[in-house]
């Protein structure tokens, strides 16, 4: 009935010891990606179609456009991903300074990722594949749908490093770290499958 | 339900009679009236037969089944490691990998980040070479498993809640679904 | 376990103390929110309402003569379903899960306070948007928004049409995913999923339906505004694009959402028919887990909507799922028949609603197996009969399913009972009115009259002066409950804290509840539906006795009116 009996359900703490108790915010952070799930599918599946109505054009277009770029991008998002979970170890060691420098890195590679992404959209540009274009419309919206998503992870990334360094994050208590993860994840793994349905297949 | 006791008629604390509001009736407790007519026994059947249908051992299995997928669903954290192994590992810079123990910073964290990398090479490459008839399928495959690593490792999947996995497999059973019926139908109708 | 334990402590009868300003601020109270929701939808209902009526007005004469072109005609029955739906349903539904699931679960609020009027404060900016759609090129595609009609027909109404649709479809999202954790973690000491409320229960498959369905909704819209916007075709066959995918994608959402909007109707109802007939639900576990089973089979039946549209040879399978979902209705349906026979039915408001909800469900689902059967699908495509069908499910179920809830729980929220002479003249009116206006409407589908027309045959202008003045009367009907409302807050008579005597968590607290619900952690009855035992009779009497109803009435009745609680 005081006030912190309220505050529990928001504030981070450590999930019960029973594992059978699952904790809220991270339980409705799964409910999250859960439906962010199918409005990935859903551009995925547009692409899909279209790419096995017409392999042809689809194979043109890779040709022509090459897969250097886009395949340093996935490698950069891969380790971002890495540096992130190496960022939950240091701070669940206890070491903030740690977790710091690895999230500021995860950060990094995050807006390296959307940079290029930038060059490779002038590129396809350049190359007259516009948003107009049948190709051009079903490629564009998965990726950029995507690329707002890492753009909002980086976001993320910051404000978890200025709670960070206010010492917020312990040993103890790394929720918001973990949480933040699961985005992060979330967002690799789509690119994942994104980069294998859409550049290479 | 061990600590089951009876309800008090009198207030516990100042032992006063408590008595219903005057509105409803002390006759209450009555559940419901002998039948009269023929319809109303033929009903009144109907409705004892399936109360006591379900005592059948159809109906009790199936309440069983029913039970056992809340309780797994609810109770059984059920990963492949405990939730205290899999954070040990996690926390440890050392693990072991087909019998041998491997250090890296990192730990298990970044040996999957080094299957990740190879996957993903072997994938392009896969992709730069001539294509056979397998070459979808497998890079398909690896984008698969890269993603369920991912999933179970850095998402922490395989020691966490048995719920997590449930919630994330509805939404991909379910767009799956919805995918294979918009290639397999189509585009424009008839 | 069946007793109300020590921990309630003090009976508390006074009101927190509201005002009427509480409830136009940013609040975190999921009970404030709760009311907040609802008075939204109810602001909604009649501005769907007046639309409706401009609607049957129009249709009086087979020409046009309130319209000046039948464009204005589409403007009118896009807005008007999709604020019936979007924003009178669905919101009225959130407002009471939002109030009564944590009090239900004798929560002291919901998993995540804030996330909770976030959600809901996306509702208003969303219903502006929509509304002021109106003045930039309304939308004019039905609220099913078919392209090419949305795309290349609406003007630029339809784009803020979809963004306000994007606003709600987030709002429900957070919604769900707080009453799934909320159900999930919050449940006190003793209830387990199969001693939670029905209504729950609803809550809960309904939640599921959202988080999985509605993010079809954002995919389609998504795509639909880029279309608009942005120069894409994805729904444009002449440049590369599929007018079906719309179809598909948007029918993967609101087939669900069909059972969005009634399952927490048919969750109000399982509490009202076991109250008001003092027995026990009949059936608890088929009916909790038919909710369930129709939440899932409701992803499996969407094509049903598209059988014109549709190769012949899948017809067949979509008709087959289509039936099969009226099994579990089915049982839901005889579940609670079983429930009335034998009790002591008391024909309050609340329950003649509940009444009228079983007999116009039922007709409803009954046109839904003929439409879903494809013979008669494709010869009742698009016509009357379909308006008809969705008006019985939607009007004569999920709405009235509202108006009994708002009867049942009105006293648990603002500690005063709504009159009853009044809302049983309500009811007359309603089931009159509701049933003149669109059982007429079969018979003019069957005999060929279409949907979405403002001029049609002359043949069919008898049969449409019924239903215009019959939806009149059901107009009129809704302001009897809106007066209802106003004369009892303003003069209302107190009653106690449990004037139904219904043995769920949300009456074992002080109407209306105190701030955090409860005075320490209140224990639930052992079955939430145990009417008619001994145990369950002392409950109520020892509940009544820790929260006494007023002395004196009368005292309450010169309160100042300033208190809008």
């Amino acid at each position: 009935m005081s006030e912190a009996s309220l505050e529990r359900a928001h504030h981070e703490v450590l999930p019960a010891a029973t594992p059978a108790q699952i904790d809220n915010a991270k339980f409705a952070m799964w409910l999250y990606l859960a439906s962010e799930v199918v409005i990935f599918a859903i551009l995925i599946a547009v692409y899909i179609v279209f790419r096995y109505n017409n392999p042809d054009v689809v194979h043109d277009i890779h040709e022509e456009v090459g897969i250097i770029l886009v395949s340093i991008n996935t490698f950069l998002l891969l380790a971002s991903s890495w540096a992130m979970v190496m960022g939950l170890q240091q701070i669940q060691r206890g070491n903030q300074q740690g977790l710091i420098q690895w999230i500021g890195i995860t950060a990094v590679l995050g807006t390296v990722f959307v940079a290029l992404q930038y060059v490779e959209y002038n590129e396809l540009g350049h190359l007259g594949l516009s948003l107009s274009t049948e190709f051009g419309m079903r490629f564009y919206a998965p990726t950029a749908f995507h690329g707002v998503h890492v753009i909002i992870g980086v976001l993320w990334a910051l404000r978890v490093i200025l709670r960070a360094r206010k010492g917020y994050y312990t040993a103890q208590n790394y929720l918001g770290v973990e949480i933040f993860g699961l985005y992060w994840h979330f967002v690799d793994v789509v690119w994942i499958l994104l980069f294998t349905v859409i550049y290479l297949v | 339900m061990a600590d089951e006791q009876k309800p008090p008629l009198t207030d516990q604390k100042t032992g006063e009679k408590v008595s219903p509001t005057p509105s409803y009736p002390p006759g209450e407790a009555e559940r419901m009236p002998e039948p009269e007519t023929g319809l109303e026994e033929a009903v009144v059947n109907a409705l004892d037969a399936s109360e006591q249908a379900v005592a059948s051992p159809v109906v009790q299995a199936f309440d069983s089944a029913v039970s056992a997928v809340q309780e797994a669903v609810d109770q059984i954290p059920g990963p492949a490691k405990t939730h205290a192994e899999a954070s040990a590992e996690e926390h440890s810079d050392t693990t072991i990998i087909m019998g041998r123990a491997i250090t890296v910073p990192g730990g298990i964290y970044t040996v999957v980040f080094g299957v990740l990398g190879v996957a993903t090479l072997v994938e392009i490459i896969l992709a730069e070479f001539p294509r056979g008839l397998l070459t979808i399928p497998l890079m398909l495959g690896l984008a698969v498993v890269k993603a369920v690593l991912v999933v179970m490792y850095y998402m922490h999947l395989r020691s966490d809640s048995r719920v997590f996995t449930v919630v994330l497999l509805l939404p991909v059973a379910v767009t799956l679904l919805s995918t294979l019926y918009l290639i397999t139908v189509p585009v424009t109708g008839y | 376990m069946a007793s109300i334990t020590a921990p309630l402590g003090q009976a508390q009868t006074t009101a927190p103390g509201l005002k009427v300003s509480d409830f136009f601020r940013w609040s975190v109270d999921h009970k404030i929110i709760g009311i907040q929701y609802m008075a939204t939808a109810i602001f909604f209902f009649i501005v769907g309402g007046a639309l409706a009526m401009l609607i049957r007005w129009e249709l009086l004469t087979p020409t046009l003569d309130l319209m000046q072109n039948g464009e204005q005609y589409n403007t009118l029955f896009s807005i008007h379903a999709t604020v019936m739906i979007f924003l009178w349903i669905i919101p009225m539904f959130a407002g009471f899960g939002n109030y009564l699931v944590p009090l239900m679960l004798g929560a002291k609020d919901m998993a995540f306070p804030w996330l909770n009027a976030f959600a809901f404060w996306l509702i208003p900016p969303a219903g502006i948007l929509l509304l002021l759609g109106w003045f930039v090129g309304p939308a004019q595609a039905g609220w099913t928004s078919y392209p090419p009609l949305s795309t290349l027909y609406s003007g630029d109404g339809q784009t803020l049409w979809a963004m306000a649709l994007h606003l709600l479809g987030i709002s429900s999202i957070l919604g769900a995913i707080n009453f799934i954790v909320t159900i999930k973690n919050m449940r006190p000491q003793g209830m387990g999923y199969w001693q939670m409320p029905l209504f729950v229960w609803a809550i809960l498959a309904t939640s599921i339906i959202v988080v999985l369905a509605t993010p079809f909704l954002a995919g389609a819209l998504t795509l639909l505004i880029l279309d608009r916007v942005a120069g894409t075709s994805f729904f444009d066959p002449a440049n590369g694009g599929d007018a079906l995918l719309w179809q598909n994608v948007f029918w993967f959402y609101s087939h669900p959402a069909v059972y969005i909007m009634v399952l927490p109707g048919m969750g109000v109802i399982s509490e009202l028919l076991s109250v008001h007939s003092r027995k026990p639900i009949f059936g608890y576990r088929a009916i909790a887990l038919s909710s369930m089973a129709i939440a899932l089979v409701g992803f499996t039946v969407w094509a049903h909507h598209m059988f014109t549209s549709l190769t012949p040879e899948l017809r067949i399978p979509f008709m087959v799922t289509s039936m099969i979902i009226a099994v579990p209705t089915g049982i839901k349906i005889f579940s609670w028949l079983g429930t009335l026979w034998g009790g002591k039915i008391r024909f309050t408001s609340a329950m003649l609603f509940a009444l009228g909800f079983l007999s116009m469900f039922v007709i409803g689902g009954i046109s839904g197996v003929m439409l879903g059967s494809v013979p008669v699908d494709i010869h009742l495509h698009d016509t009357y009969f379909v308006v008809s069908h969705l008006h019985f499910v939607l009007y004569g179920g999920s709405v009235f399913a509202i108006f009994g809830g708002i009867y049942h729980w009105f006293p648990k929220m603002f500690g005063k009972k709504l009159d009853e002479r009044l809302g049983k003249l309500h009811f007359a009116l309603t089931y009159v009115g509701f049933f003149f206006t669109f059982f007429p409407q079969h018979i003019a589908g069957m005999l060929g009259m279409p949907r979405r027309v403002a001029v049609y045959d002359p043949q069919f202008q008898q049969i449409n002066v019924i239903i215009s003045i019959a939806s009149f009367v059901l107009g009129i009907a809704t302001f009897v409950l809106l007066y209802n409302i106003v004369v009892t807050l303003i003069a209302g008579k107190r009653v106690g804290a449990n004037p139904w005597r219904a043995l769920t968590l949300e009456w074992a607290t002080s109407s209306p509840p105190p701030a955090y619900n409860f005075i320490g952690d209140p224990v639930p009855f052992e079955d939430p539906y145990g009417y008619g035992t001994e145990e369950s009779v002392a409950y109520l009497d020892a509940l009544e006795k820790r929260f006494p109803p007023p002395v004196d009435t009368s005292a309450t009745l010169t309160r100042a009116p300033q208190s809008g609680d």
